[in-house]
């Protein structure tokens, strides 16, 4: 198992180098940031000043290569927008972004959860129709919709929470809601179809015979072995989560990073774009990588092998 | 791993919870806003609150702090900030006489030595000072004694005045106590209020500066809120978490208007939206289908439709009504669709054409929208037309290739004076396609006299030779639609599109 953590760590600086290089030459060839900073009649003194200071002057090639050596260091340079190193930057706005993941990734895993398990053990009833149904209206709703629909209600009608911001208990609801509601239903879906196939195992056959009850049966069998599935999704919606959260922090206001990340790329802040796109896939990879540990240490099999 | 097995929750008692939950948070939710904290709620921050940075919310934080010189009074006026008064010595020199007894908020007085610091730092090239070009015929700086400055130009510089109100004044003994980047970390002005709290792209929080020579603010607190999106924004309004809201989309105007506790305020700025032809080739250097395109498109309707009646259609030039530099005798053209086909059957396209609109998305009020309007239009008169619509930075990529396609949609804003946006249409630029010598002597002249009727007289001129020549379809003058509580008092949407709060009220 260490063996293959440690395989999986040492190919990251280069699918970080990678990263590098496509992010560098889409900004790059895309938009002439000098022209975007400045204002639209900044004098061509200004213009030569800021080319310097950004090595603009210097041939791509060795603009890029001083880039890598810049990241190695962990600079990434400052940003032109801010007047402040970009790392930091990009990591206080990642705070606000990773607590409404996490908020939001309670909420879907436990409702999806449970909602799957209860379809799975209902199978077919009324309740297994409803819920399905539901769960595939909830993914197909957009997010931005759903999200102004919350503020309607719960904001604008009842006067129960507050539309927008950032700062207490009470701001993260709606946006936590709204996200979770496009996750959830990936998640009983999930749950359900891993449920139900292990339901038709022969050792739940087995237990049933021994005269266990049902609920017990469910959960001290069942449950524990149809966990990876659930644990592999997560990883993976954990990653389209941190980049992904971007529209319902627009929507609520929240001072996420994805906002961060969009409006640096609108105005070509080359710094602070590179250190966002490499905080979030370091999240992601890492997020991916905890999930290899954690299914290596549920099911032996896949530490076996 | 053990999994206890879950005795007696059912779907209803997980429902339970969940509805428990959220009922606690709805309470823990239920606002407790202290009494006079004034929120506003604009749809962009700036990234930081260094100075300079040139978009006008950017500017609007920058004046809760700082003050310029001289402002401009919502019938476009120049009016005395620090300065109280100020006289042309010569044509390329100006007095400013600085307001007495003004303090920093950190107590210390303010000098003439503040202003010249001031614009040294505008102008050094090193700052990257968004706005410095604002003024940057300005030669030099010159204290006279500490409260009298001149400004020497480098040549007769008549909108010195019109600059100077978005170039605020900085405290030089912390520019130099501390760095230019304390400034943005915590600034330190004349201002009406006091800088207390900075959050990226969430809050900028202020108190009132008791001391303020314009008067004490009757607001204790002042939070500018960053609200993106504008369906959100105009939720918290109507919620009464914020007082004013800037940038409500015309289709979204009536759900303002419908509200018990607050209205619009639509304002028209110094901006005009025009649709500008590549001249410099076929198809629209040919003047006649450069007029057929005026013709064909119904402005009253677009007006009406798209921008909810809120803005205006241009007078057939370049300035709004509001502007110095204003023709009253040119009207804009009434739409003529038939004639319109003549001239484009005259100009040797008697089986129509094939063109395109180079925009960008949301920049300005509705402009996509507008375009696609536009198409429609000209598809009637034979001039079957695409949209291109392009992002930010390709758009200004285009724009400094001086390639952008046969015609665009861009806004240039006069600040009040003609020169600002005049000056878009002049070969010094290189943002021109069109050229026209006359239009050019008049442009350098009117901008080397500080004499205003031969000014006036100059930009009349001006506008009768583009509204002849047409080298853009002069559209609309673009509107602003503000949202406002209805306990606000004391505060009307600014046509300059800085939010002054300052003798605002809520009841």
């Amino acid at each position: 198992m260490l063996r293959y953590i440690v395989r999986r760590i040492a190919l990251l600086p280069v699918t970080f180098a990678f990263l590098a290089l496509v992010v560098f030459l889409t900004l790059r060839l895309t938009a002439d940031p000098v022209s975007l900073f400045l204002d639209i009649n900044g004098t061509p003194e200004q213009a030569a000043e800021l080319r310097r200071t950004m090595n603009l002057d210097r041939p791509l090639p060795v603009q890029f290569a001083l880039f890598l050596v810049d990241i190695i260091n962990g600079d990434f340079g400052r940003s032109m927008v801010f007047s402040e190193p970009a790392l930091p930057l990009v990591l206080q706005r990642v705070v606000p972004t990773l607590e409404l993941v996490a908020a939001s990734m309670l909420v879907a895993v436990g409702i999806g959860f449970m909602l799957g398990l209860y379809c799975a053990a209902r199978r077919d009833g009324v309740a297994d129709f409803v819920v399905s149904s539901l769960a595939i209206v909830g993914q197909s709703m957009p997010s931005f919709w759903l999200g102004i629909l919350l503020i309607q209600l719960f904001a604008l009608y009842l006067g129960w929470l507050p539309t927008s911001g950032y700062g207490e208990w009470a701001n993260l609801v709606l946006p936590a809601l709204t996200l979770a509601a496009f996750q959830f239903p990936n998640f009983v879906l999930v749950t359900r179809t891993s449920i139900l196939d292990v339901l038709g195992e022969q050792f739940v056959t087995t237990a049933r015979s021994k005269g266990i009850r049902e609920r017990l049966v469910l959960f001290r069998h069942v449950v524990p072995n149809a966990i990876a599935p659930i644990l592999t999704l997560l990883g993976l919606q954990l990653g389209v989560l941190i980049g992904g959260s971007i529209i319902t922090e627009t929507v609520f206001a929240w001072p996420g990073v994805g906002r961060l990340i969009i409006s640096s790329i609108f105005q070509r802040d080359i710094p602070v774009v590179m250190a966002g796109v490499f905080v979030m896939s370091a999240a992601i990879m890492l997020c991916n990588l905890a999930v290899d540990v954690a299914l290596s240490v549920i099911d032996p099999r896949i530490r076996m092998n | 791993m053990r999994i206890r097995p879950n005795q007696g929750v059912g779907l209803r008692g997980w429902l339970g919870y969940v509805v428990g939950a959220l009922v606690f948070f709805a309470i823990a939710a239920s606002p407790a806003h202290a009494q006079k904290t004034l929120t506003v709620g604009v749809a962009g921050f700036p990234d930081s609150l260094k100075t300079g940075w040139s978009s006008f919310t950017a500017l609007t934080l920058s004046i809760q702090t700082n003050d310029p010189l001289v402002t401009l009074n919502n019938q476009g006026q120049v009016m005395p900030a620090l300065a109280t008064k100020w006289e042309a010595v010569n044509a390329t020199t100006w007095r400013f006489h600085l307001r007495p007894g003004v303090k920093f908020h950190d107590g210390h007085p303010l000098t003439a030595d503040d202003v010249k610091y001031t614009i040294d730092y505008v102008l050094d090239p090193k700052t990257v000072y968004g706005t410095a070009s604002r003024i940057n015929l300005i030669a030099k700086v010159d204290v006279i004694d500490p409260l009298t400055v001149e400004f020497v130009t480098k040549q007769p510089f008549p909108t010195l005045l019109v600059g100077l109100t978005n170039i605020v004044i900085e405290p030089k003994h912390y520019h130099v106590q501390s760095g230019h980047d304390a400034m943005t970390k915590h600034p330190i002005g004349t201002g009406p209020f006091v800088f207390l709290r900075w959050v990226p792209a969430d809050r900028y929080e202020l108190r009132l500066n008791p001391e303020y020579w314009g008067g004490k603010p009757k607001i204790d607190r002042l939070i500018f809120r960053q609200i993106p999106e504008s369906a959100t924004r105009i939720s918290a309004l109507l919620a009464g978490e914020v007082q004013i809201i800037e940038e409500i989309p015309t289709d979204l105007i009536d759900r303002v208007r419908k509200s018990s506790n607050a209205e619009v305020s639509p304002v028209e700025t110094s901006g005009s939206l025009v649709l500008t032809f590549e001249t410099r080739k076929p198809p629209f250097n040919d003047p006649r289908l450069r007029l057929a395109v005026d013709l064909a498109i119904d402005k009253d309707l677009i007006n009406r439709q798209i921008l909810g009646g809120v803005g205006s259609v241009l007078d057939g030039q370049l300035v709004t009504k509001a502007t110095f530099g204003h023709n009253p005798n040119i009207k804009a053209r009434p739409f003529d669709p038939g004639r319109a086909k003549r001239l484009i059957a005259e100009a040797g396209y008697p089986n129509g054409l094939t063109t395109t609109i180079t925009t960008r998305s949301g920049r300005y009020v509705s402009d996509v929208e507008i375009c696609n309007a536009i198409a429609g239009m000209l598809e009637a008169v034979g001039i079957k037309t695409s949209i291109n619509v392009v992002e930010g930075g390709v758009y200004s990529k285009m724009a400094t290739a001086r390639d952008l396609g046969p015609m665009h949609l861009v806004g240039w804003y006069s600040l009040g004076d003609a020169d600002f946006n005049a000056v878009w249409f002049t070969e010094a630029t290189q943002r021109n396609f069109w050229v026209n010598d006359e239009y050019e002597k008049l442009f350098l002249a009117a901008r080397s006299t500080v004499n205003r009727d031969e000014r006036l007289k100059g930009y009349q001129r001006m506008m009768e030779i583009m509204h002849a020549e047409n080298p853009s379809v002069f559209l609309f003058g673009l509107p602003s639609v503000y949202g406002k509580s209805k306990r606000l008092t004391g505060w009307v949407a600014p046509q300059d599109r800085l939010i002054h709060v300052d003798k605002a009220e809520l009841r």
